[in-house]
């Protein structure tokens, strides 16, 4: 696994063991909701393809993945602003308009977090419109116990965050229309 | 299967640990800690209300009571403390500045604390009172979980990122056996024969069951996805286990590991403990900050209650021996 192959090579450079941990003891939680003018069936259409992210995400330029919609599927999304993460798909359900991925390996340059699941589900909402709710779960990028201000819990809260309101303010748009 | 010899261990441990309750008559009292929040609710089950709300210091994380239930044990990872509450009087009563990200604790029968540290990647057994280091062990990266045996001989970590088990000697911390199980084992229960640790591998979406008499993985059951928080039932006849990522808890039959129910609980469960009757479940809801309460022999929730925002963990304490006032 890469992931500890980097943390142990991390301890032998002497970099603080408490840097390089993925994983951190207190989880941190991101929960945005997003109102749209058009039916659930019409809105899952458009996110239901897990590695098709960027055909509705603003904040993304490509993304590519490999095994389509089945757990432990694969994508690499590439960010507006630089950079780019592999999601693994753990959880994925047509029926109930959901489906449950995380990141596959931390790069704190590109997104201040470490070790994210998150979710996205479509459920019906006001006027025949529909309701997506996206949340994650994730650790700030330094895991240690005095983290720089940009690898903190407020920076982390703060880019999930802005991640999440700019992919449901683009699937709005796509969605109904605009 | 020795299943009547472990059985009737089991009774005679099991009249042991629900000794102390009974003869008060009073009800078990749970308590949660909530992460977010800065908090431990204290519910009781016989009402399934919260009589209590304790402040303690930032983000806990971990919760332990001694075997007595007079002392509840919470530690602060990222402050390198832990707040000991006292049951009567519902409040913090001193800070064990341990140093350190103390994170998974358990107490021994003789009410030692043993501590994993996530970042240091170690055990200590602490002193209760003075929170003194009396022993320290390495083990696997990032330890998590820890438990201690009905007995008291073993202490058993789950090391999270080394997708490893450390069984350790209680008394002088050597280490016993290093045992491979799933991906990021994140918590772990000793049944309650002591015979079988159930480790739930967050990554891999299985339990691995490991026997305490062999030192060996004996099976791998198959749940559902993200593992966290398990529990046996008193009779060690069932295995509760809470999927975080889907919010759902498996009740599982620890003689042929099929999954006999599952059923919706709050969003992002984590912990779980049994009342020392046996007849009900506790389950921390992370996310909705709540607890699930489930009828062990159905499995079905049967209240939900709000507690505070980041429900994590939970310890029984039975409120009987409480008034014992056996604590110095």
């Amino acid at each position: 696994m890469s992931l500890m192959r980097s943390l142990v090579a991390c301890l032998f450079v002497g970099v603080t063991a408490v840097a390089a941990h993925a994983h951190g003891p207190t989880p941190q939680k991101v929960e945005e909701k997003i109102d749209i003018a058009a039916p659930p069936a019409k809105v899952w259409d458009i996110i239901k393809n897990f590695a098709d992210i960027a055909t509705w995400n603003p904040a993304l330029t490509s993304s590519t993945g490999t095994g389509g919609n089945e757990n432990n599927a694969s994508r690499t999304i590439v960010f507006k602003s630089g950079g780019e993460l592999v999601e693994g798909l753990d959880y994925y359900s047509d029926k109930e308009m959901d489906y449950l991925y995380r990141l596959s390996k931390e790069k704190i340059d590109v997104l201040p977090v470490s070790s994210y699941t998150a979710e996205i589900t479509v459920k019906p909402g006001p006027n025949d419109g529909s309701t997506v709710t996206w949340m994650g779960r994730f650790y700030r990028a330094d895991t240690g116990n005095e983290p720089a201000p940009d690898k903190n819990d407020a920076a982390a809260i703060k880019a999930m965050t802005e991640y999440f309101k700019t992919g449901l303010a683009g699937l709005k748009a796509k969605a109904e229309g605009k | 299967m020795h299943l009547r010899r472990g059985f009737i261990v089991w009774l005679a441990l099991a009249l042991l640990v629900a000794a102390p309750a009974l003869a008060g008559g009073g009800a078990a009292l749970v308590f949660v800690c909530n992460q977010d929040a800065a908090t431990v609710s204290v519910i009781d089950t016989s009402s399934n209300d919260v009589v209590a709300t304790i402040p303690v210091a930032f983000a806990p994380a971990g919760i332990a009571a001694d075997r007595q239930g007079a002392m509840l044990y919470v530690t602060h990872p990222e402050r390198g403390e832990i707040s000991v509450i006292d049951a009567a009087k519902r409040q913090v009563v001193r800070l064990l500045k341990v140093g350190g990200t103390p994170f998974g604790i358990t107490v021994s029968q003789d009410d030692t604390l043993f501590v994993s540290d996530w970042n240091n990647n170690t055990v200590t057994a602490i002193d209760p009172q003075s929170g003194k280091e009396l022993r320290k062990v390495v083990v696997g990266h990032s330890p998590a979980g820890i438990v201690s045996s009905p007995q008291g001989a073993l202490v058993i970590v789950a090391n999270r990122e080394s997708n490893s088990v450390t069984i350790l000697n209680a008394t002088t911390l050597g280490i016993a056996a290093t045992i491979p199980v799933g991906r990021a084992p994140f918590a772990l229960t000793v049944s309650p024969d002591g015979t079988r640790v159930y480790v739930a591998n967050v990554q891999s979406s299985n339990v691995s069951v490991i026997s305490t008499q062999t030192l060996s993985s004996i099976a791998m059951i198959d749940v559902g996805h993200m593992p966290y928080g398990l529990a046996t039932s008193i009779d060690g006849k069932r295995l509760f286990v809470a999927s975080q990522s889907t919010g759902v808890v498996s009740l599982i039959d620890t003689d042929d590991f099929r999954i006999l129910s599952r059923e919706k609980v709050g969003r992002f469960p984590e912990g779980i403990v049994m009342t020392p009757d046996g007849s009900r479940a506790y389950v921390a809801n992370w996310f909705s900050g709540d607890v699930s309460v489930l009828d062990t022999a159905s499995g079905k929730e049967i209240k939900r209650i709000t507690t505070g925002g980041g429900a994590r963990s939970l310890a029984v304490a039975s409120s009987s021996a409480r008034s014992a006032e056996h604590h110095p």
